[in-house]
C-alpha cells in the first residue's frame, strides 16, 4: 500500500497543554488525514511558531502554561506571511464569552468547547480544510 | 470489546457501562491511570488546602473526560472545579469520593 507522502498531507498546529486531550485530537486528525504537530505550552508554541514553517490550521487552547492563546493569537497575527494568515480555531473548556470575544476579534475563525464530540471537532475542522488552502494562496 | 477497571468481580452490582469509540481503545489504559492519578494528587491538594492545583487539575479532567465520551467524569470535574473556585473542601471530597467509586467501578465497551 503507499502510504501518502508527508509532505503532501495538510498539517494540523496543536497547542494544548493537557496529554489526553492532545493525544485524542491528535488520533482523531491523523485519521482524517493531516499530520500533527503540537506543542504543550505556550512557550514551546511561540518557539516553534518563530521558527517552523505555517501549518495548514492551528488549534489553539485558551488555557495554557507560560502564555496563553489569547496570546499566542496575537503573536501569530504579527508574525509575517504565511503565518499571519493561517487559520486560527480556539479550544476552551470555558465557555467564557469574554475570552471567546477577544480571540474572535483578534482573527480566530471559531472556537471549539471542551469536552468535545469527535463528530463535531472534525465537522468543524473540515471546513477550513479547502478555506485554508485559498487564503495561504492568496 | 470491554475494558474492565478492576481485577475482581466482587462487590460491583451495578457498573455504569460507558461506550466509546474503538478508535480511542489503545488511549483509554493510560487515559484512566491518569484520572486515578489526578483525583489521588487532588485528595492530596485539597487537604493541603491547595485549591488552585484542585482547580488546575479538576479544569484538565473536565476538557478531556466527556471528549473520550466519559460525561460523567466531566461534570464531576466541573463540580470540584467550581468548588475549587471558591475554596468549599467538603464538596471537593465528596466529589472526589464519587469520582474514585467511578472510576473503580466503570465498564468500557468499544463500539
Amino acid at each position: 500500500m503507499n502510504e501518502p507522502n508527508v509532505q503532501d498531507k495538510p498539517t494540523l498546529f496543536l497547542v494544548e497543554d493537557e496529554d489526553d486531550t492532545a493525544d485524542l485530537v491528535k488520533l482523531i486528525m491523523e485519521e482524517e488525514g493531516y499530520q500533527v504537530i503540537r506543542a504543550a505550552d505556550g512557550r514551546q508554541a511561540l518557539k516553534l511558531i518563530d521558527s517552523s514553517p505555517p501549518p495548514s490550521l492551528v488549534l489553539l487552547d485558551m488555557q495554557l502554561p507560560f502564555a496563553d492563546g489569547v496570546k499566542l493569537l496575537k503573536h501569530i497575527r504579527q508574525t509575517p506571511s504565511p503565518w499571519k494568515k493561517v487559520p486560527v480555531v480556539m479550544l476552551t473548556a470555558d465557555s467564557c464569552a469574554r475570552d471567546v470575544r477577544e480571540s474572535l476579534t483578534l482573527g480566530a475563525k471559531d472556537y471549539i468547547l471542551k469536552p468535545f464530540k469527535r463528530e463535531a471537532l472534525v465537522a468543524r475542522l473540515r471546513q477550513f480544510r479547502t478555506q485554508d488552502s485559498e487564503e495561504l494562496a492568496s | 470489546m470491554a475494558y474492565t477497571n478492576t481485577d475482581s468481580n466482587a462487590a460491583a452490582p451495578e457498573r455504569e457501562i460507558v461506550h466509546v469509540d474503538t478508535s480511542f481503545e489503545p488511549l483509554i489504559p493510560k487515559f484512566m491511570a491518569n484520572r486515578k492519578k489526578e483525583t489521588v494528587a487532588m485528595r492530596e491538594a485539597v487537604a493541603a488546602q491547595d485549591f488552585e492545583t484542585v482547580r488546575k487539575v479538576s479544569h484538565g479532567m473536565k476538557g478531556a473526560g466527556g471528549s473520550y465520551g466519559f460525561d460523567r467524569i466531566s461534570e464531576m470535574a466541573a463540580t470540584i472545579e467550581q468548588a475549587a473556585k471558591t475554596g468549599t473542601t467538603a464538596t471537593i471530597e465528596a466529589e472526589l469520593a464519587q469520582l474514585g467509586n467511578y472510576l473503580e467501578q466503570v465498564q468500557v465497551v468499544f463500539d
